[in-house]
């Protein structure tokens, strides 16, 4: 096949198995979908970044004592992997899918990273203040069992009585030392109330929701040294 | 067809709009990147003629497909490079084979731009030099071949380089420099 065959040929195959320039729109889906891929992985970064410092944010780090565990254990068994995770995979997957659009090439992995870190950081922290990742963890709270029986979940931290740690919500004020709790499996309790320590923002009243330490005298009956308000919002909340 | 010179001061980019309108026009195209593309796709690995011809075939069919996908903003010559590079390397993972080395003309070829970009000239006068630089430059990995030959015997640019084999600038100029600190080390060894 000498030169100007190649080109006879590949016009040959052309005409022969009638090729066709891809049309245009087909790459402009490719290229859009990409992008888009890349902007919800992103954007759900970010969401991931404003849940984890929600939840990292509301642990009870001081509640190691009554699980037996030293503060180094407690604090790398409730870190909030789960949102970690969430955060790695949609960003892996925002980097995988920039890399293969049409310039993703041109910016190295380093840039790539420290850019996405500050951006993530900066994103995420915004909407943090803006509340959303309370609202996602509580969201997903209400609709998931397997959400809040990861370890890093105030429900499963503090539904431990015979560890001392309960937490529900008050159903009825029996006295002036004595309430009823409904735990969040749906279980009744009475509770005691001793030499009890109100910490700011927990309340007395039917309906509210808290987060008891204490001690367990049988399946049915509670004694609580100190109460606490279940939600702490440590920033305030923009309006 | 073959003697309408009309194209000849046609860019590469009019070429392409005319080619979308025309089929016809895509000889043109053609035309003008059968040499240089040839040339590359033998440079790249150790094709017979008639396997380099097929590379050459199907980049063509290839490109023909994608010219729409083709965008401005680009060197047209980048991007028929790196669909020629990816023919190349896919054609040589289907026959199972290595990239070859560097014919010793090329060798010299190499040599004598990359002496004059290391500001070797005086010393490669000494013969001893230049066949150290010979052997070693057969010893030097794949990748930086690949990047050795775009500068020094395809003669593009770091942007161009980037462009067509996919990679940052900047890790471009590395590997090229890698390359050098790589042929030196070599050369020193021997």
């Amino acid at each position: 096949m000498n030169n100007s065959s190649i080109r006879e040929n590949v016009l040959k195959q052309i005409k022969e198995r009638g090729i066709e320039p891809t049309a245009r729109w087909k790459f402009v889906v490719k290229n859009s979908a990409l992008w888009m891929i890349a902007f919800i992985s992103f954007a759900a970064g970010m969401l991931a970044v404003s849940t984890l410092i929600h939840t990292t944010n509301i642990i009870d780090w001081d509640v190691y004592k009554y699980l037996g565990r030293s503060y180094a254990e407690h604090a790398a068994i409730v870190f909030p992997y789960f949102w970690f995770a969430v955060l790695a995979i949609f960003t892996t997957l925002a980097y995988a899918v920039m890399r293969i659009t049409k310039t993703g090439y041109r910016h190295t992995k380093l840039a790539f990273i420290v850019a996405g870190m500050f951006a993530l950081i900066v994103a995420g922290s915004g909407l943090y203040v803006l509340g959303t990742g309370e609202y996602i963890d509580d969201t997903i709270s209400e609709y998931s069992s397997f959400y809040t029986q990861l370890p890093h979940h105030k429900i499963n931290i503090w539904s431990r009585p015979e560890a001392g740690l309960l937490s529900g919500t008050i159903t009825r004020i029996i006295s002036n030392n004595e309430f009823k709790l409904e735990d969040f499996s749906g279980h009744n309790w009475t509770i005691e109330e001793g030499d009890v320590r109100w910490r700011r923002g927990s309340s007395r009243k039917i309906g509210t929701k808290v987060k008891l330490i204490g001690l367990q005298l049988n399946e049915n009956i509670f004694v609580v040294n100190e109460v606490r308000p279940w939600v702490a919002t440590p920033l305030p909340k923009v309006k | 067809m073959q003697n309408d010179h009309t194209y000849d001061d046609k860019t590469d980019e009019e070429l392409v709009a005319h080619t979308l309108s025309d089929p016809n026009r895509y000889e043109y195209i053609m035309a003008r990147y059968e040499p240089k593309l040839m040339r590359y796709v033998l440079r790249l690995a150790a094709f017979s003629k008639e396997e380099a011809d097929d590379v050459l075939q199907e980049t063509f069919i290839k490109t023909y497909q994608n010219l729409n996908e083709y965008d401005r903003s680009f060197k047209f010559s980048s991007w028929i490079y790196r669909i020629a590079h990816n023919e190349a390397v896919n054609a040589l993972r289907k026959m199972n084979r290595l990239p070859r080395t560097i014919e010793s003309k090329e060798q010299e070829l190499i040599m004598e731009r990359l002496a004059g970009s290391l500001d070797l000239e005086h010393e490669l006068d000494n013969k001893l030099h230049r066949e150290q630089l010979l052997k070693a430059l057969e010893k030097l990995d794949g990748k930086y071949r690949d990047v050795l030959v775009l500068k020094f015997l395809e003669e593009k640019s770091y942007e161009e380089i980037s462009d067509i084999l996919k990679k940052p600038v900047g890790t471009v100029g590395t590997l090229i420099n890698r390359a050098r600190k790589q042929l030196f080390e070599k050369i020193n060894h021997e």
